[in-house]
């Protein structure tokens, strides 16, 4: 079996290093490059073309979010995993927008972190607990993530398409999983952020995950 | 010495008349020394029927010299404004000779925006007195702002005498008012670049390497063989006390100032704010932003970020409220930020009782910040109406909707 090729981009040494060394000892990841700053990552996805990029969100010449949107549309099958050290959790919008996979807070990215790679890689959303349970707490409050109309109205492909765009598929991979054209795609994402009142795909993503229509498995905790 | 103007008699002589005329004239000329003098405790002023004449009574010679040689401004005004009397400091004030100001009417004395508000002021003056802002308008055009306060003078009969006036130049005061709010905004401005140098090396550095740290130690305890579970479980426990070590060193870092508020934005910044506020209050929070794509200068985004801080901290503390909503919005070229609960609310007593007792700083350091970066802040609120505190921004740094030159300082208030 082909392992699961992954790209770090940290600009912090100590960090990719650790980081290398964790994954080193799974026989399934194999760590490939190591970018200190976010256009080198962007130049070493396109060339290496890993299956995962670990992202951290705050890098020097160009950002990780900034990063994450430029090797999404260059590389669509590349993943990317979001590691931010800030514990705000204001980014996420922003990672998920920019087409993150995943949210882990560096301070408990540790454990389970193999896991969180190969569940990204098979197309999951990752989010660190305090993410999920804000997402959640989010459908209590005004925001426009109505879950007991968890089809809103939706129809059942424009639902296959909902869960596609959230698992962060582009409009391209989900044309060619569901079989349709690509004008297609963007026509039922123009009609689902009708239908459900958002503007973007951070909005798509939360409400799917809201409604139950993707499952997102948060990472257990560090103990 | 009293003045007072005779009816002329019916018939004269040449010579008579010029006799007459001279002494009116030194009669006039002795009038105008004395109001030169100060010496002045009667106007003669002209009216429809024949001659008026005020007197000022008990006009005692020690509050005259008193009165003289104070650096304010006094008067005495009869009820249409004409100046009975006034003391050479005033005469400075407006920068006109003393007998131009001594029978003039006040009116003239004034800006003309200002002219409005005094009839208003004069009205309200009563027994209790009251003080106002105004601004004087001198002879060659310049404008001195003065703090006036009026006292009736109206005695029963004597009504002619309606008030006497203080007027204080308010010049330095302004000054040094401008003075110590620009100290104010600098050490403002100081302690959060120090708090932004903190948080960037504690982020940088710390929480860095205490999660490098915490990820070798994830290694060590894969690495450790299967049976020395002592040393398993000893390396689990140091992988777990340095990610909370490195988690507390970043709430310290967020805490001293979020990194996310330059990274990310005001917006998002507010919602995961209210969303942390909710988890920890068990309020209900709504933030909504009509504005996710303006771009506010960094201070400014830091100042209503600030804003909103302390108006929560107020909630949590005082409002016993069940619901906040905040939210931020683009209005021409301000961005507006409203933070509403519905809680307990307060009146001016309330507020008043809060200062002694050292609580009314968060309005007004809200209100500072505000006007540090051009903005305006205000805060309606009343028993069991909720408190709602509002921001208006400039959207770009250095352009500012206000204040205007004239304009008050932006005072909080209260409806």
């Amino acid at each position: 079996m082909r392992s699961i090729t992954v790209l770090l981009a940290d600009d912090h040494t100590i960090v990719r290093e650790g980081f290398r060394k964790l994954l080193d000892a799974e026989t399934d990841i194999e760590v490939i490059g190591e970018a200190p700053t976010g256009r080198q990552a962007v130049a070493m996805a396109a060339k290496l073309l890993p299956d995962v990029v670990m992202m951290d969100i705050a890098m020097p010449l160009l950002n990780g979010l900034e990063a994450t949107r430029q090797i999404r549309k260059a590389s669509p099958l590349t993943k990317v995993l979001m590691l931010s050290a800030h514990s705000d959790s204001a980014y996420v919008e922003e990672a998920i927008d920019a087409g993150a996979s995943g949210f882990l807070f560096k301070q408990s990215s540790a454990t389970g972190l193999s896991r969180a790679i190969r569940d990204i890689h098979k197309g999951s959303l990752i989010f660190a607990p305090a993410i999920v349970r804000r997402i959640l707490a989010e459908r209590s409050s005004g925001r426009p993530v109505p879950p007991k109309k968890k089809s809103a109205g939706l129809t059942s492909r424009e639902t296959e398409v909902l869960q596609l765009i959230a698992e962060s598929k582009a409009n391209k991979e989900v044309a060619v999983e569901l079989g349709i054209g690509i004008k297609t795609v963007e026509k039922h994402r123009e009609h689902l952020m009708l239908k459900i009142g958002v503007h973007d795909t951070a909005g798509l993503t939360r409400y799917a995950i809201a409604a139950g229509i993707v499952e997102c498995h948060p990472t257990p905790p560090a103990r | 010495m009293k003045t007072s103007r005779t009816a002329r008699p019916p018939r004269q002589t040449t010579s008579q008349e010029v006799a007459e005329l001279q002494s009116s004239l030194a009669e006039a000329t002795a009038t105008l020394d004395a109001i030169r003098n100060g010496e002045v405790d009667t106007v003669a002023g002209p009216a429809s029927a024949g001659a008026r004449v005020y007197t000022l009574e008990g006009a005692a010679v020690p509050y005259r010299v008193l009165i003289e040689s104070m650096n304010e401004g006094a008067l005495t005004l009869a009820t249409d404004k004409l100046v009975l009397y006034a003391n050479r400091s005033f005469a400075r004030m407006v920068r006109r000779p003393l007998e131009q100001v001594i029978g003039a009417s006040f009116r003239e004395f004034l800006a003309v925006e200002d002219r409005g508000p005094l009839r208003a002021m004069l009205k309200h003056a009563g027994q209790a007195g009251s003080r106002v802002q105004l601004c004087l308008h001198a002879s060659d055009g310049s404008t001195l702002p003065v703090l006036i306060s009026v006292r009736s003078l109206a005695t029963g009969s004597r009504s002619a005498l309606s008030v006497a006036m203080v007027v204080t130049d308010m010049t330095e005061a302004h000054r040094t008012e401008a003075l110590l709010r620009e100290l104010a905004h600098r050490s403002v401005a100081a302690q959060e670049s120090e708090r932004r140098r903190v948080a960037v090396e504690l982020h940088g550095h710390i929480t860095q390497m205490l999660c490098a740290v915490m990820v070798r130690s994830q290694t060590l305890v894969d690495h450790v063989a299967p049976g020395d579970t002592i040393a398993k479980k000893e390396a689990g426990e140091l992988r777990d006390l340095v990610a909370k070590a490195a988690e507390e060193v970043e709430r310290i870092a967020r805490d001293l100032q979020p990194g996310a508020l330059h990274h990310v934005g005001l917006p998002a910044v507010l919602r995961s704010e209210g969303a942390a506020f909710a988890d920890r209050t068990g309020l209900a929070v709504e933030v909504t932003c009509r504005a996710s794509s303006i771009k506010l200068p960094a201070g400014t985004a830091l100042a209503c970020y600030r804003i909103a801080q302390e108006a929560l901290k107020n909630i949590a503390e005082h409002a016993r409220a069940r619901t906040v909503r905040i939210l931020l919005e683009r209005r021409g070229a301000s961005a507006i930020l409203t933070v509403r609960d519905d809680g307990v609310g307060f009146g001016p007593a309330q507020r008043r009782a809060g200062t002694q007792k050292g609580h009314g700083f968060g309005l007004l350091s809200m209100a500072e910040r505000a006007s540090c970066v051009g903005g305006q802040f205000s805060v309606v609120s009343g028993p069991g109406k909720g408190t709602t505190i509002q921001v208006r921004v400039p959207i770009r740094a250095g352009s500012t909707g206000l204040p205007s030159p004239r304009a008050r300082r932006p005072v909080p208030t209260l409806s």
